[in-house]
């Protein structure tokens, strides 16, 4: 079965992706204005703006993402698990394979099941602050992550739900984003909502005029046993992260589109971070005598990715750190190792 | 003795100060109890399981700052949770000060810190375990400065052995390359002018030390520290001995955090 196929490689991957005329993440405590570093004219996204891209991106797809919304309505955490349960003792073939990895609690279960009066009665025996089985809660848990919540599968998350409370590490975490040249923001246009005459409302509409965003990551094996991360699920992170900033384009998240995704898979014996943070070998420097904040499109600028290329080459081969390489590159990009 | 060096590097950390609500705040450099959460990642410990293993009574731990940092403030848009029904974000959001810790540059500069591990006679074995990891570049779990997200590499190892160590006495005012406890100190000299690097702080802070046994985090001991936010060192006359660590291209002044 799927479940029992956990990654048992560490890797590390590089993402980047571009932003023209848009705002990247906004900045709640600046009126919204793009995220920046003032000091160096850095722009920066963080980790939250781009995993809510992918589990947006999961959910469109028709993968279970439990940190979403149910039927589009905001829910509690509570009353989330409630109904994953409730759906889940609904369908006895899904029941059946939950209990494969230990029969005993499939034993359990009946009996208390057998107890209840009916369907509800039995998700208010689970969903509770004192429960009563607290083994089988914890067994339902982990075999909820395994088989539904793909999206904690990667980057986990701190369960609090009454009778279900358990932080769970992501596998996967991604560091903030940053600009790999200096950024300027676009001088900024008011805009208007006349939604109906009593509520209109001015707001401000900033934008960057170009980013190329850079983010790092992480793949952690050992991390993976824990919420069950298997090969299929890094073959859809890899899919999401490629496809998903894209493919939700409100007015604020147009133009954007993925520049390079490098994932390096590391051989047994070799562990995340032993090449270092891969943003670090990476240069961009403007075309055409242009100064970095004159950057409009990705034409303006040159991406150095030799030092990259070598550091990946030396690292390959017998008895050496690297076993794969996985490279997404769009248009106008290519890079080998 | 022997003297483990770990140089640990990412581009971003925070360091939440636990005491502040709202806001989170972060130290400039890990606590000590931070730490005790990189080395339980190397060694492959499970979440809040190894708050004895590495207690202060068992391992000896200091920090070194290793590349000038700077902490900006970002605004982050958290969900406002007073009741557990709130995670949905039906509490509505809450805008939360975030502070982060950077080089200079983000996009050039790496945070960076040193981290000196020694042991107590009943630290050793968990000491050996450490070194073997480490020293083989096998660290179990990813490495990380502060939260999970903030990804960190182990750049660089070193071991000194009983030999290459010196405790010594100080009786005059001499350059400290780690993080002192602040009650080792009878006096801080600091001369903007004369420092190497004029935009050096220093700073003194109070760090979470211990952790009882209870897997709740709640604090047994607390460390008051000085520091300085850059590689320089502090200079201070101690009121005990430090430990000199030699080998051929530098000679590092040390104390642990305790």
């Amino acid at each position: 079965m799927e479940k029992n196929n956990i990654i048992a490689n560490n890797s590390d991957f590089l993402f980047l992706y571009d932003a023209a005329q848009c705002n990247p993440n906004g900045d709640p405590d600046q009126e919204n204005k793009p995220r920046m570093d003032y000091d160096t004219q850095t722009n920066l996204v963080t980790d939250t703006r781009l995993k809510r891209y992918i589990r947006d991106y999961l959910s469109l797809s028709g993968k279970y993402v439990f940190v979403n919304m149910e039927d589009d309505k905001k829910v509690g955490m509570d009353t989330k698990m409630k109904a994953v349960l409730t759906q889940l003792f609904n369908d006895s073939n899904s029941l059946d394979s939950f209990f494969v990895e230990d029969p005993t609690m499939k034993t359990k279960f009946e009996e208390i099941k057998s107890k209840r009066k009916d369907g509800e009665d039995l998700v208010k025996f689970f969903v509770n602050k004192k429960p009563e089985s607290i083994e089988l809660n914890k067994y339902l848990l982990a075999q909820l992550v395994k088989e539904k919540f793909t999206d904690i599968r990667m980057f986990g998350c701190a369960f609090a739900v009454d009778g279900f409370t358990k932080p769970y590490t992501g596998p996967i975490q991604i560091n903030w984003g940053f600009s790999l040249h200096k950024v300027q923001l676009m001088d900024s246009s008011s805009i208007v909502t006349i939604m109906n005459d009593d509520s209109s409302t001015f707001g401000k509409d900033y934008r960057v005029h170009y980013s190329l965003l850079a983010f790092n990551g992480t793949i952690n094996k050992f991390a993976a046993q824990c919420t069950g991360l298997n090969g299929t699920d890094v073959e859809t992170f890899r899919d999401a992260i490629w496809n998903s900033v894209p493919s939700l384009p409100t007015r604020s998240k147009l133009n954007q589109y993925p520049k390079l995704y490098v994932e390096v898979v590391y051989n047994d014996g070799y562990y995340n971070g032993c090449l270092g943070d891969l943003r670090n070998y990476l240069k961009v420097t403007p075309n055409n005598g242009l100064e970095e904040t004159q950057i409009r499109k990705f034409d303006d600028l040159t991406l150095d990715l030799s030092a990259l290329k070598s550091v990946l080459a030396e690292n390959t081969g017998q008895g050496k750190a690297i076993k794969e390489v996985v490279v997404k590159s769009a248009a106008g990009i290519t890079f080998s190792v | 003795m022997e003297i483990l060096q770990l140089d640990v590097g990412g581009k971003l950390a925070h360091f939440r100060k636990y005491y502040a609500n709202n806001t989170a705040m972060s130290f400039s450099i890990p606590p000590r109890t931070t730490v005790m959460g990189m080395l339980a990642a190397i060694l492959g410990r499970e979440r809040d399981s190894y708050y004895e293993e590495l207690a202060s009574e068992r391992i000896r731990i200091s920090v070194r700052v290793m590349s000038p940092v700077k902490k900006t403030f970002h605004r982050l848009n958290f969900l406002s949770v007073k009741s557990k029904s709130d995670f949905d974000g039906s509490g509505g959001r809450i805008q939360t000060p975030f502070e982060v810790v950077s080089g200079y540059d983000i996009g050039k500069d790496m945070v960076i810190y040193r981290l000196y591990i020694s042991y107590s006679e009943n630290g050793k074995a968990t000491f050996d375990e450490l070194k073997e990891k480490v020293l083989q570049k096998k660290q179990h779990f990813a490495l990380t400065l502060g939260t999970a997200n903030f990804t960190a590499s182990l750049l660089g190892v070193r071991l000194f052995e009983a030999n290459q160590i010196q405790e010594t006495a100080a009786d005059e005012l001499i350059k400290i390359h780690s993080a002192v406890p602040s009650d080792a100190v009878e006096r801080l000299d600091f001369d903007r002018e004369s420092a190497e690097d004029s935009l050096q702080m220093v700073e003194e802070e109070l760090l979470p030390a211990d952790f009882v046994k209870n897997y709740d985090r709640e604090l047994k001991k607390m460390n008051r520290v000085l520091f300085s936010t850059s590689i320089t060192g502090v200079n201070v006359k101690l009121n005990r001995m430090y430990y000199r660590l030699i080998n051929v291209d530098e000679i590092q002044n040390i104390l642990f955090l305790e």
